[in-house]
């Protein structure tokens, strides 16, 4: 496994694939606040990017020949749940602008995170092909 | 799935939110009408919201399938403002001119307020829109920075 492109790289880019639909189901969500009978939608990934993590089970399609290209697209395998956080009001809609609005924060949070852990191993490789100045 | 998802989401939801800003400032603003063009005194107005899958927007407007996960990204829609048929008001006031045989005046069925109710989760569910907005804009914003060393 090169050093360069190793699993790491792969898993920060899925994990911003992640953050960004989930930021489009909260959008999502937001948009329907007041639509009657609207449930809001949540997108569960952690188990999913965990087993990537860890080497387990390959997400997506696997290769089974060597000469075939593994399709590892995990975006595909996270899985959409209704959020049922809260009860329906009168109109039939569950959309909780609280816990919305904080699932809004923490994917942002998040998703700067990635990015600067990102950027903080790729500064480190370059301080390591300029040998270190 | 891209930026633009939540972003063009998200402007239906301010949309929709303003359309009911609109209504509930016109039914305030006619809370004491008599007199309409279809006649008789003004109708509270009330406008219906419906969660359209966004994928189907996108395809009708592009003609394009996007596949994948944005089947379950619901954007919002004004299906319809229609007036509420409740019974008019009744106000004693023989002297008016829209005044019925019996001295009584129909006047709008608006209570002030549920208007005002009305008009402040409005204002909520706009704010709520424009903080995803924002959210959405500043994670792209982030994402230009990708690789930039920082």
């Amino acid at each position: 496994m090169s050093i360069l492109f190793d699993r790491l790289q792969g898993t920060m880019s899925h994990a911003l694939d992640y953050r960004l639909q989930r930021n489009n189901m909260v959008a999502a969500n937001l948009a329907n606040i007041d639509t009657p009978g609207y449930t809001p939608v949540e997108l569960k990934f952690e188990d999913q990017l965990r087993s990537f993590l860890e080497g387990g089970k390959p997400l997506g399609m696997s290769a089974t020949h060597e000469r075939h290209l593994a399709h590892n697209d995990p975006i595909e395998q996270g899985e959409i749940e209704f959020d049922a956080y809260s009860l329906p009001d009168q109109k039939g809609n569950s959309v909780d602008l609280d816990h919305e609005s904080s699932k809004l924060a923490e994917n942002q949070l998040m998703y700067r995170t990635i990015i600067t852990a990102y950027n903080k191993r790729m500064s480190f490789l370059q301080y390591v092909v300029r040998e270190g100045k | 799935m891209d930026f633009f998802t939540a972003m063009n989401v998200s402007s239906a939801g301010l949309s929709a939110q303003r359309t009911r800003l609109n209504i509930a400032s016109s039914n305030l603003a006619n809370i004491e009408t008599t007199r309409t063009p279809e006649g008789g005194p003004y109708r509270r107005r009330q406008v219906m919201l419906a969660a359209v899958p966004f994928e189907q927007t996108f395809q009708e407007l592009h003609g394009k399938d996007m596949g994948g996960k944005d089947q379950q990204v619901h954007s919002v829609e004004v299906v319809s403002i229609h007036a509420d048929q409740s019974e008019p008001r009744l106000v004693y006031n023989p002297e008016h001119p829209d005044a019925r045989q019996d001295g009584y005046v129909e006047m709008p069925n608006i209570n002030p307020v549920s208007e005002m109710v009305d008009l402040l989760t409005t204002t909520r569910s706009y704010e709520a829109n424009t903080s995803a907005l924002k959210a959405t804009k500043s994670m792209a914003m982030e994402a230009l920075k990708i690789g930039s060393g920082a």
